[in-house]
């Protein structure tokens, strides 16, 4: 059967495990096994991270999520919209609003046009922002949506909502889904890694948690500074020898208890605990970003050791290579409600300046070195913001209040390039074409990776359970 | 080659439910609709069966099956290759697969369906209408009481569980394993019961002991072991998704670990699982419920709250309702209704309607979705001691309420001397009549003919009045105000607000002679300029001690300019802020500043009266002036601040300090002489009738201190007034201006005097005091003559005097003492509980449209689903009747469920594997007769749980070896057919628990508020919480080793080591953990520092407690660790080891050095840290063995 041939075929390619070992002969084993029998919980007790088969060819191999945490206002970054400025200081038309709930607006609130300029770039004439110059630099490979659409109008929610498919607390994030789904091409890394700058999500362990799904799923941050990795190091005083020591003293006595015992679970701690020696060196190596060309350096913007956005852009193309599949990079602090802490004029530029050049690096980095093709970059946060100011009259600090409609772009992982999908009405307040969900974005996404939406499931209390819910739509317009 | 892939698969990945399958192993038999055919069916129920007809297909029945739907017929009997239902299921249509949702069908289901057609698609029933189906499914019959089997073996059995057990393994021709050593079962007995390992002496008694009752009393005895309570209620904990803080955002801490204790106790106490049940859902609804009782209500409040700026209370209220409902399916029903929220159930018997039913029984408390309210006082503290307090304060009580002789002649005398002076009290009241008059809000102020004042025009909010009053008085000791009806007010009573009401805040009296008065005025005019105040906060700390002691970054630099905490925090200008007005501040345990500048063109001394609750704190010019961590409520005028300002800007920064309460700010600044003329006022009462008002609280400035006739509501006409004596008589000139200011700074903004009078009186201070102080009441019995007095009247005068009598001034001033004393003793000892309470009218509930809570359908009325049974002659169904049916041994699932947890917490999975699902979806029971007789007997026992925990471990069953035959690992592979005993790796909290009792640093406490135990600071920098509850106050002493279940659990970011072992966040229940085996668990047990702690302590009792060679030493530490003797073999790996160890460590005594001091050891007096270190190492090795954190 073709499908053996290619579990073998892998195991032969030692596309192995993070999260456990397996001893050759529970291998072989589990290669015979019809993938869709490794969806059952005993199956990914035994392996969990187990390299597996997706539904169908896929496209992409990784993911890598820029999360601007927060929600920027898409229509001083993307959404061009000469109405809406000319308009601007005018009441918002009641018939937009009625019926409406919003996080903070009360009342028939004023419009307020882009603070900033607008220009076109590319041979796709994109129109971006002033306050994103490198972006512009990549416009062609990049596709953008401008008619995603979400329910949710409050951080927490819209941020669960836009990774777990669910605005309640408690769901798998989509990372967890990718590696149950697919595992882990890694040998010594998670297949799901968190990149948190300075600035973080606000959800916390919610947008990269397992949810019901087993732990061994959840997203692992790898922080900066001794221990990316918590407990990597050896305790002061341990030598890597004195550990080696201590290791193979665990070995033996673990391989005499199995061989009383007979329980296979003593042959996965033996595995697991080599698998944790050779992290100890795995992932400093790969934290350690000084050793990267000069030039690379300057097309992110990185300094090692700092904890920056930049240096977590890079890291995570680092990840990817490695074989990692999910990298979440998050940075927050674009909730620009407006007065002195939280306005567009001052504050957005700011986020601006600390992510543009390091994303738009990203791209060109992953392009270059053919990685772009089978890794897809989403850039973008939980919901957008509303064409309404909100502010202190006559207050020059503006801002805008949370808006279910809002922007993301997209790169790589077999998406067409240059593509503008969907459109929102004059004033950017409701998307008039092809609105796009959080599910519809996650069901692409799966797809793009080989896997059905509507096929990765976990029975949980009861019920199958989807990250797309009993939604989502592949936006097919958008593959290549 | 299909029939070995299965054996090999079954062998190596356990999937028992195909091995015990029929289907699998008989394929070549003729095919049984009801049980092969029929559980495939049911899968495409949902889109093709009674509800709901895709593609107009029906497959619930035979005619529709052939019939088939717009694509024609989906079986064609005797061809199963042309059937359309199998092209279908197999994916032979390009880009379409049945079912459409979840895995496809496994190759043997297809084959099984074709080969069915094949033989002529017989259909015996119509098995998939899941009305029918569902009532005849085992889990919703009750169970009957089967008679346990007869076995061959059965010398083997020691209980009826055995009989089931072993006839099971008998008809599958295995044989049970030998009973474990005793050593095994020691610890196997202590990690089931009390989830830690035994003390190696408990051990080493009971290999001893060789009495035939050794097992069962080591059983009792742990059964009897306060820890029993804790181990198990961590897995209800689990179910209960009981966490210390709220989730979402802030994800801000909650006290309700009183409701964790109450688990502990109540396993502890062994309290019924009935009763356990009723309090937790309803023990608020008890006839006089106790404060256990509703502490037990806490099982339910373990709901999420958002609290983010911009939530919607009626989402997350609706949130948590579905929550309780959803939580109380799968704790007590085994049964996953949350399906029904926006369907009705696609498998079981439960509709939409059924769900919002049980909703409308939950939708009727009181909290709230956004903010956590509904909390009691709860005493946790000693009992004995506190009611020797209560006894004492009564009987002082006791004497201050008993009348004697001797108090009744002190009586007489007293009203001798009284009486005679009241008519002299009554007549030396003067009228004050304004010259000027000002309104604050700039209502028309009048003086009346008669004196009096009538405020006209507009009513602004919060007005203060401030009057001009020359008088000829040469000395005051007690002003009055009159609060006057008046006519032609809305209903004739003295106030402006709404019903004519008034509520003053404050009375303030100033004196002033004339150069005072024009030098004042020069002052202010010429040599001050105030700036606004400027405020930031709150700086969130743990406590209080901590937020005023910790100098956040403004206290070191107070750039107005400048963002703090990362930006969440900036000054803001407190523009509305009036100095003289307590202004409320937010936040519980957390400081705030606030900044002003004052711009002199001399230097002088001001002086400012200042008040807040709790800690304050003052620099002026960056010099401390002041530093005061009082325990007060906010108040005005609590301290003097002096001033020395310096020519030109002047700067003051204040830090307040708060851990619960109103948190406030008063600050009224005195320049020049105005400190010199305030007039104090002693003391103040209030009268209106013969209500009596004690203004004391109004002249401290308490916030929320009026006097109004709000009180009076009833009577709102008539006149009433306030006294207030002055400290020290007040001594006039006749040119001397007295200024007198009322405020109006209520919450009822709007509630100014209308018409008052103004009194003052020059009766001396020492006969004024007794003479306010006689209540109205009292005085006009006094005016009647002894004889004349009623009994009633006669009993009050007693009651009065008594209550000033000099001879009980002692007892009194002790009664006082003690009172206070046992109210601070409760506060100290008390926490509180976050509770449920039933609203008085029951919350409307309609069926929400696929689960929108926006969108309505009709109202349903409360009730339970109906296919279980009817809650039969209960008139109201609520909560309390809904506990009851729960536990109603009618009830087919409750016990059922229980005994399922149960017997999982012990063998490491349940009779029926899928805990949290006992549904049509669920699987079956490996031994459906065992489950139920086990049901029956729980019930028969009464709830008793440990009598039914002690059952279990004293059957044969529990007692075998868990060692794996190659040939059992092939034939029953995860053990669902008992064939051994169970073998798993503990919870993470034990794998901690274990370590840290092993390295002898567990503490034993029982119970108290949750811990912080020492975990690595960067686990909190994940995410950014914009004022989120991000602080991890690392506990100190024992709290650093407490149990794991006692480790605060903060939902977004759960303590690690509990994460990587598989701990759930806690935000919905959770039935079964996963049990996972991870090199990120390895670097746990091999790195963190609790475990290299714990390493520490057990090389520090090897080095202490055992004597001799290396070899003897070693045999201490192992069995120490895993409760038996290790093999030659394991010996001799580990001392070469430590041999090896030990002289790399002698050859660089630094690298020893090091070690001992990460496991933080405090080495034993003149021990070599070359000693010390290589044992740490072994203990290192000792902890992380798989054998140590596992149940064998």
């Amino acid at each position: 059967m073709d499908t053996n041939k290619e579990s073998i075929q892998q195991i032969t390619r030692r596309h192995l495990l993070f999260g456990t070992g397996l001893s050759l002969g529970s291998i072989a084993l589990a290669s015979l096994l019809d993938n869709k029998l490794l969806a059952t919980e005993e199956a990914h007790r035994s392996a969990p991270l187990f390299s597996k088969l997706p539904h169908f060819t896929p496209k992409a191999k990784s993911v890598i999520f820029l999360n601007m945490a927060g929600a920027p206002s898409q229509l001083d970054l993307f959404d061009w919209k000469p109405k809406l400025k000319e308009l601007g200081g005018t009441n918002v038309p009641k018939e937009l609003i009625e019926g409406e709930r919003f996080a903070f607006l009360t009342g028939t609130p004023r419009l307020l046009g882009s603070v900033f300029n607008f220009d076109r770039h590319g041979q796709t004439g994109t129109w971006i922002s002033e306050l994103l110059p490198h972006l512009r630099e990549v416009v062609d490979e990049t596709s953008f949506i401008y008619s995603l659409t979400t329910d949710q109008f409050n951080h927490v929610p819209a941020e669960l909502m836009m990774f777990t498919g669910s605005p309640r607390a408690g769901r798998p994030s989509m990372g967890s889904w990718v590696t149950y789904g697919l595992g882990s091409e890694s040998q010594d890394l998670p297949g799901f890694v968190v990149l948190v700058s300075d600035r973080g999500a606000r959800c916390g362990s919610a947008c990269h948690g397992s949810g019901f799904l087993p732990t061994v799923y959840q997203g692992v941050p790898f922080r900066s500074g001794k221990d990316p990795v918590l407990s990597l190091s050896n305790p002061d005083g341990m030598s890597r020898e004195i550990r080696r020591d201590s290791l193979d003293a665990i070995k033996k006595l673990n391989q005499t208890n199995l061989e009383s015992e007979g329980d296979p679970e003593i042959e996965t701690r033996i595995a697991a605990y080599e698998m944790a020696y050779k992290m100890q060196t795995s992932v400093p190596e790969l934290m350690d970003i000084s050793r990267e060309p000069r030039r690379v350096h300057e097309m992110y913007g990185t300094e090692p050791g700092k904890k920056s956005f930049g240096n977590n852009c890079l890291l995570a193309r680092r990840l990817v290579e490695r074989g990692v599949r999910f990298v979440q990079v998050s940075h927050g602090e674009w909730d620009h409600h407006g007065g002195t802490r939280v306005n567009l004029p001052r504050h957005l530029p700011e986020r601006c300046k600390e992510v543009d050049r390091a994303s738009a690096a990203l791209v060109k980095d992953l392009k270059e070195r053919g990685l772009l093709n089978q890794t897809l970059v989403i850039w973008g946060g939980e919901f957008g913001r509303t064409p309404m100011l909100q502010g202190e009259p006559n207050d020059p600090l503006v801002g805008r209040d949370h808006h279910r409609t809002f922007t993301m772009w997209l790169a790589g992982g077999g998406l067409k390039r240059g593509v503008h999908f969907g459109a929102t009405d004059d004033l950017g307040y409701k998307a008039v074409h092809d609105p796009v969900t959080p599910h519809d974005l996650q069901a692409t996404l799966l797809h793009l990776l080989g896997l059905d939406h509507t096929r990765l499931t976990y029975r949980f209390q009861g019920r199958e359970f989807r990250l797309t819910d009993v939604h989502g739509q592949v936006l097919q317009q958008l593959i290549a | 080659m299909t029939q070995i892939r299965q054996l090999v698969l079954c062998a190596a990945l356990s999937i028992t439910r195909e091995l015990l399958s029929p289907t699998i192993l008989g394929a070549q038999a003729r095919i049984d609709f009801a049980s092969d055919v029929a559980p495939i069916l049911r899968r495409c129920q949902a889109c093709h069966g009674q509800g709901q007809q895709l593609s107009g297909l029906r497959l619930d029945s035979r005619k529709n099956a052939l019939q088939g739907g717009s694509s024609g017929p989906s079986v064609i009997p005797g061809n199963g290759q042309q059937s359309l239902l199998i092209q279908m299921v197999s994916g032979q249509k390009p880009g379409r697969i049945m079912p459409p949702v979840g895995e496809p069908l496994t190759s043997d289901q297809v084959r099984l369906l074709k080969d069915w057609i094949d033989q002529g698609a017989e259909w015996h029933e119509d098995p998939v209408t899941y009305g029918e189906e569902a009532t005849k499914h085992w889990a919703y019959r009750k169970p009957m009481r089967p008679v346990p089997s007869q076995v061959k073996n059965s010398s083997w059995v020691k209980n009826p569980i055995d009989n089931f057990v072993l006839d099971r393994l008998e008809r599958e021709r295995l044989t049970p394993a030998p009973e474990a050593a005793k050593e095994t079962l020691v610890r196997r007995l202590s990690l089931d019961l009390i989830g830690l390992p035994p003390p190696l002496d408990l051990v080493n008694q009971f290999v001893a002991d060789k009495s035939s009752s050794a097992y069962e009393r080591l059983v009792d005895r742990l059964l009897a072991s306060p820890h029993f309570g804790e181990h198990w209620a961590q897995q209800w904990l689990d179910l209960a998704r009981y966490a210390d803080t709220s989730g979402y955002e802030s994800d801000e801490p909650r006290t309700a670990w009183a409701w964790r204790d109450w688990v502990i106790d109540a396993f502890n106490h062994n309290l019924p699982f009935d009763q356990f049940t009723t309090e937790q859902i309803a023990g608020d609804l008890l006839p006089s419920a106790t404060e256990n009782q509703l502490v037990a209500t806490g099982f339910h409040r373990n709901t999420l709250i958002n609290d983010e700026a911009g939530s919607k209370e009626d989402e997350f209220y609706d949130a948590a309702v579905k929550d309780r409902v959803d939580t109380t399916g799968t704790v007590w029903l085994g049964s996953t209704l949350g399906c029904a929220q926006c369907h009705n159930h696609k498998y079981d018997p439960f509709t939409q309607r059924d769900y919002y039913r049980l909703y409308a029984i939950f939708n009727n408390t009181a909290e709230s979705g956004i903010k956590l309210n509904e909390h009691i006082g709860i005493f946790k503290g000693d009992r004995t001691e506190l009611s020797r307090q209560v006894g004492e304060v009564r009987r002082l009580r006791r004497i201050l309420d008993t009348q004697t002789p001797e108090l009744a002649a002190a009586q007489k005398t007293w009203e001798a001397e009284i009486v005679p002076r009241l008519p002299a009290f009554e007549s030396s009241w003067q009228p004050l009549a304004p010259s000027g008059l000002k309104s604050s809000g700039g209502a028309d102020l009048n003086v009346q003919p008669d004196g009096s004042i009538l405020a006209l025009g507009t009513n602004p909010d919060n007005d203060t009045y401030e009057l001009e009053i020359h008088t000829p008085l040469k000395s005051v000791t007690g002003f009055r105000v009159e609060a006057l009806p008046r006519e032609g007010f809305t209903v004739g009573g003295p106030g402006r607000g709404e019903k004519d009401r008034f509520s003053l805040t404050s009375f303030e009296v100033e004196a002033w002679t004339r150069e005072q008065l024009e030098r004042q005025v020069w002052l202010q005019e010429n040599t001050l300029a105030w700036g606004p105040w400027y405020e930031i906060g709150p700086f969130r700390t743990l406590s209080r001690e901590e937020a005023f002691s910790k100098p956040f970054e403004p206290e070191t630099n107070y750039d107005l300019l400048e963002v703090y905490e990362n930006g969440n925090l900036a000054w803001s200008k407190r523009v509305g802020w009036r100095d003289g007005v307590i202004q409320p501040l937010g936040g519980e345990n957390c400081a705030r500043y606030l900044y002003r500048s004052i711009t002199v063109r001399e230097a002088m001394t001001c002086w400012a009266s200042v008040g807040t609750n709790k800690g304050l704190q003052v620099w002026l010019n960056k010099k401390k002036v002041l530093s005061n961590d009082p325990t007060r409520e906010i108040a005005r005028d609590q301290e003097w601040l002096k001033l020395d300002f310096k020519r030109g800007k002047n700067e003051i920064l204040v830090k307040l300090t708060n851990d619960s309460g109103k948190f406030g700010f008063y600050f009224q600044p005195y320049v020049g002489t105005e400190r010199e003329a305030r007039v104090l006022l002693a003391s103040g009462v209030a009268e209106s009738g013969d209500a009596r008002q004690d203004l004391a609280e109004l002249l401290g400035g308490k916030p929320d201190a009026t006097w109004s006739n709000l009180d009076y509501v009833s009577d709102g006409r008539e006149a009433s007034q306030a006294v207030f004596q002055t400290r020290a008589p007040l001594v006039l000139d006749g040119k001397t201006v007295l200024k007198i200011r009322l405020k109006h700074d209520s919450p009822q903004k709007q509630h100014n005097l209308g018409h008052f009078k103004l009194w003052a009186t020059s009766l001396k201070t020492s006969s004024l005091a007794d003479l306010v102080a006689v209540p109205k009441k009292i005085r006009s019995i006094l005016r009647v003559s002894p004889a004349q007095r009623s009994e009633t009247h006669a009993q009050d005068l007693a009651t009065y005097y008594r209550s000033i009598a000099p001879a009980l001034n002692t007892a009194r001033q002790e009664h006082q003492r003690l009172a206070r004393q046992l109210e601070d003793f409760r506060e100290r000892h008390s926490t509180t509980a976050l509770v449920m309470r039933e609203l008085p009218k029951a919350r409307q509930t309609r069926i929400q449209n696929r689960g929108n809570f926006l969108s309505l359908g009709e109202v349903v009325p409360p009730g339970t689903p109906e296919i279980l049974f009817r809650i039969e002659g209960e008139k109201e169904i609520n909560r309390l009747t809904f506990a009851r049916w729960l536990i109603d041994k009618q009830n087919p699932l409750t016990s059922r469920v229980r005994v399922n947890q149960i017997w999982g917490n012990i063998f490491g999975r349940g009779l029926v594997p899928t805990p949290e699902d006992f549904g049509l979806q669920g699987e079956p029971p490996s031994h459906p007769e065992l489950l139920d007789w086990l049901a029956t007997e729980y019930m028969s026992l009464e709830w008793n749980t440990k009598a039914f925990v002690r059952l279990i471990v004293t059957s044969a069953a529990y007692r075998q070896a868990s060692t794996v035959t190659p040939d059992k690992l092939q034939r029953d592979p995860n053990n669902q057919l008992l064939s051994r005993g169970a073998r798993y790796r503990v919870r993470g909290e034990t794998v901690r628990d274990i370590a840290l009792s092993v390295g002898g640093l567990l503490s034993p406490k029982v119970g108290g508020p949750s811990v912080f135990p020492p975990q690595p600071p960067s686990v909190l920098d994940d995410h950014f919480i914009e004022g989120g509850f991000k602080i991890w106050p690392e506990s100190k002493g024992v709290d650093r080793h407490r149990r794991g279940l006692y480790t605060f659990y903060k939902r977004t970011t759960p303590y690690p080591t509990f994460v990587a072992f598989d701990a759930p966040d806690r935000t919905v229940c959770t039935v079964k953990r996963s049990r996972s085996n991870t090199p990120l668990q390895a670097l746990t047990t091999l790195n963190d520092a609790v475990f290299v702690e714990a390493a520490g302590g057990l090389a520090r009792r090897v080095v202490t407690e055992a004597r001799g060679s290396n070899r003897e030493r070693l045999r201490y530490a192992f069995q120490a660790a895993l409760s038996r003797v290790p093999t030659e073999q394991e010996t001799s790996h580990l001392l070469d080891m430590l041999e090896r160890v030990t002289k790399k460590y002698k050859a660089d005594i630094g690298e020893a050095r090091k070690t001992v001091s990460a496991a933080r050891v405090n080495p034993p007096s003149r021990l070599d840290a070359t000693e010390l270190a290589p044992w740490i190492v072994v203990a290192n090795v000792l902890l992380n063995l798989d054998e140590t954190i596992t149940r064998e």
